[in-house]
């Protein structure tokens, strides 16, 4: 009865109802659509770091990550020692050594830091055979084939097909050098992957660092990024001595920091502009409540009591709030699933750009999250209700007897 | 003027309405400068760290260098600096080679890039040096020590004083080395930064690659980034005898920063157009309401003979002193908030422990805000025009209005 009352009341002056309406749907739905494209931007800088070269979760040696020590190295089968393939949320895992050297050519030579890795397996934790420009991933029968990035093979004026020589310090005390030879190159936005990054084959690789069936790392991805932290968790009970898990979040401290702030950023951004909205509604309110003066007073004199006037038009101020909530996560919902479809391609305009050790492409994509829909529709309603409560108390406030003379 | 005055005296017939419209217009005004303001300040802080550690306000390159960082494309400074630096407003040329080399321990080796530096100049501008004491800064230009950021240290698993072999590629083709000894340590935070750092003097570095009088840049570092249009004409005109050579702003020679900036101010900017755009829709629902409440007046007025333009004027004055009124009360808060992040500040360390890093530059723990009075104003009119704009639709409807329809009216 009070709710169909409060409904009414709402669309006694239609125009006005409307405005304020539009002012809280616009505002809910220009924020859930810049959430989704902040997200998208935090996803990429993840992506960029964990997608294209670290994994979400890493198993090394506990000493190794500190100084990537050539000597902290594993075994190569201690995956299938770890019998880690039977964790159903690990959905690929990748054996690596790694090395750093200078790859050289008669005319130059760059300093590079050098994966050895198997490349079906590879394939399951890192994208980079989706970003390939040309040639093509080196295949397991390739015993020296390389894959590098866009910009070392610019400086270095390489195409796929031809010869380089990879010098560094060997295991043995020995410089270590053997020749490569350019099977793809891959071009990820990140420029310190495109000029720095090279995937070769772990055999060749164990060889040249007199390392046999020695290992750095083995990383692996799981389905969910935010979940790292508890598996490696789980996982860390059970390892032997000498072998030590890290997640992202372990690897890349500032970014882990990064994404945490995001949460509370949001929230203020979200803050900050529903005050002008907030307010917007205040005036509504008080308008209509002032406008009803010698109804609430007629109503209280026919033994109303106050606070179910000032029920009623909080109820109002909440219904309101109700279908801006609707109608705004909807448009927000459709523009976000545009912007993610679609997007907006902005590399004519800017480059890459690195933050907190990942890299934000060029582009606005957005991504679902729900925070990103909770967080904006649960402070519309909250400030619906705070915006409501003065009129509301004014209202409840009345004294009947000079209410019932207001005209 | 009476109208202004009818206007004035219309505007609080209800006052808390009229205050409550003025304090969100006053409000997003005070939000939307002082954001800017702080973001201005903080942008001009990381581009100042940035140009002193990396290519200067303006860089002189040799022609594709830039594009290609090939160590080959080096030149001949043949006083270029001494010229460069007696320049009004250049503050130091700082000359530095690139070197791609690989540094070897008796452990370990790491592909680095070797920075070759002039020492003096360097240590007075170049963030990095300028917390090193005198005992750990490089003492010549062709002595053996080097500065290393902090984490390649660990890596190569040396300690200050010992030495480690840098191998380069001579010009001729084949491979050079040279012994360092580590003097300095660099701790900047960035991971980048401190994973690869090695600063050597330049000649020692020339020795490596057989260039010894070259340079592969000078980063131009002036007293104040507003010297940087007269200052760059002026190189550029100094250089038209080397066609070989350009100079180039700070926002090509370091795109990440410049476009970490821009990134980050349009995204600000999306969210001061919500914020104006809901302001604008509150005015356009007080006007109308206001309209609306006087139907039957205005019918009385119309009826005493006024014109419908008349009536317009005086809504449109109403809204102008509306806007006025929240511009001038909104840029004073806007001045106070302002006031406020420049003398003390927001303490980012006490939100985020690690160091931050956008761009390539480290975040000043402390962000500052700074002044931008032009800009204040530009906003504070700005919102003027969208209070007139939004009086549009109230004003319009208050002409159509009949004499007889509106009075009425009740």
């Amino acid at each position: 009865m009070l709710l169909t009352l409060a409904f009414r009341n709402l669309w006694r002056n239609q125009r006005r109802t409307l405005l304020t309406l539009s002012a809280m749907v616009i505002s809910a739905a220009l924020l859930i659509l810049a959430l989704g494209v902040f997200s998208g931007m935090f996803r990429d800088m993840l992506a960029s770091a964990t997608e294209q070269y670290y994994g979400h979760l890493v198993i090394a040696h506990p000493e190794y990550h500190l100084r990537r020590d050539l000597f902290a190295h594993l075994p190569d089968d201690i995956a299938d020692q770890l019998a880690l393939q039977r964790e159903a949320e690990i959905t690929g895992q990748s054996p690596r050594l790694r090395s750093f050297g200078l790859l050289s050519r008669p005319e130059t030579s760059q300093p590079v830091e050098l994966l050895g890795i198997i490349p079906e397996l590879e394939q399951q934790v890192t994208s980079l055979q989706h970003q390939l420009t040309s040639g093509h991933y080196p295949s397991a029968k390739e015993h020296n084939g390389a894959l590098i990035g866009q910009g070392l093979a610019r400086k270095m004026k390489v195409k796929p097909g031809d010869e380089l020589v990879f010098v560094t310090q060997a295991a043995d005390g020995s410089i270590g050098n053997d020749l490569l030879i350019v099977s793809g190159i891959f071009a990820t936005g990140d420029s310190r992957h495109d000029n720095n990054l090279v995937l070769a084959p772990l055999l060749w690789l164990q060889q040249v660092l007199v390392l046999p069936e020695r290992i750095h790392e083995v990383a692996m991805v799981v389905a969910d990024p935010m979940t790292a932290a508890r598996i490696a968790d789980r996982l860390a009970t059970d390892l032997p001595e000498g072998v030590g898990i890290l997640d992202w979040g372990d690897l890349l401290p500032e970014m882990r920091e990064v994404i945490a702030a995001y949460d509370v950023s949001r929230m203020i951004v979200v803050a900050i502009l529903y005050m002008a909205t907030g307010l917007g509604i205040l005036n509504t309110f008080f308008m209509s409540v002032m406008e009803r003066t010698r109804e609430f007073g007629i109503l209280m004199a026919q033994g109303m009591r106050p606070w179910t006037v000032r029920g009623l038009v909080l109820l109002e101020t909440l219904l309101l709030g109700c279908i801006a909530l609707v109608i705004g996560v909807f448009c927000g919902a459709v523009m976000t699933l545009y912007m993610q479809q679609v997007g907006i391609d902005l590399s004519g305009y800017i480059t890459p750009v690195t933050y907190a050790g990942g890299t934000i492409l060029p582009r606005l994509h957005a991504v679902f999250e729900a925070g990103n829909f909770l967080v904006p529709a649960g402070m519309l309603l909250l400030i619906s209700l705070f915006a409501g409560f003065l009129p509301a108390n004014r209202a409840a406030r009345l004294d009947p007897v000079v209410a019932v003379r207001d005209l | 003027m009476d109208y202004l005055h009818l206007a004035w005296k219309n505007l609080w017939r209800n006052r808390r309405r009229t205050i409550i419209t003025l304090t969100a217009i006053a409000l997003s005004i005070m939000l939307v400068q002082a954001l800017h303001n702080l973001s201005s300040g903080v942008y001009a802080g990381m581009v100042d760290s940035g140009v002193r550690a990396g290519s200067g306000h303006i860089a002189v390159y040799q022609q594709n260098y830039l594009e290609s960082r090939d160590e080959s494309l080096y030149f001949e400074d043949r006083n270029l600096i001494n010229e460069i630096e007696a320049i009004d407003g250049v503050k130091q040329v700082l000359p530095r080679l690139y070197i791609p080399a690989l540094a070897q321990s008796s452990r370990e080796s790491r592909g680095v890039v070797l920075i070759g530096v002039d020492p003096h100049r360097e240590a007075q501008v170049n963030p990095f040096l300028k917390e090193l004491p005198e005992e750990a800064m490089l003492r010549s230009a062709d002595s053996r020590d080097a500065v290393v950021g902090s984490r390649l240290l660990e890596e190569l698993q040396i300690k200050p004083g010992q030495k480690f072999v840098v191998t380069a590629q001579h010009q001729d083709g084949t491979l050079h080395s040279e012994l360092l000894y580590v003097r300095g340590v660099v701790s900047s935070g960035m991971k980048d930064i401190d994973s690869s750092l090695i600063l050597i003097g330049r000649e020692r570095a020339g020795l490596l690659t057989g260039s010894l009088s070259s340079v592969h840049e000078l980063a131009v570092v002036l007293s104040d980034p507003g010297y940087e249009t007269p200052v760059h004409r002026i190189i550029a005109t100094m250089l038209a005898t080397r066609p070989d050579i350009e100079a180039v702003s700070w926002q090509r020679a370091m795109p990440n920063l410049a476009n970490a900036i821009k990134l980050d101010y349009a995204s600000q900017k999306f969210i001061f157009l919500i914020i104006l755009l809901i302001v604008t829709i509150g005015v356009i629902n007080t006007l109308l309401m206001s309209v609306m409440e006087r139907m039957r007046e205005f019918g009385v007025i119309l009826a005493l003979g006024s014109k419908p333009m008349t009536l317009r004027r005086m809504i449109m004055l109403e809204a102008l002193s509306l806007g006025l009124l929240a511009a001038a009360i909104g840029s004073l808060l806007g001045c106070l908030a302002t006031w406020y992040l420049v003398s003390v500040g927001i303490y980012l360390a006490a939100l985020v422990p690690e160091t931050l890093e956008f761009g390539g530059v480290v975040f000043d723990p402390i962000m500052r805000a700074s002044w931008n009075p032009g800009w204040m104003l530009q906003i504070a009119l700005y919102v003027v025009g969208l209070t007139l704009l939004a009086a549009l639709y109230p004003a319009i409807k208050a002409g159509r209005i009949t004499p007889v329809k509106g009075m009425r009216h009740y």
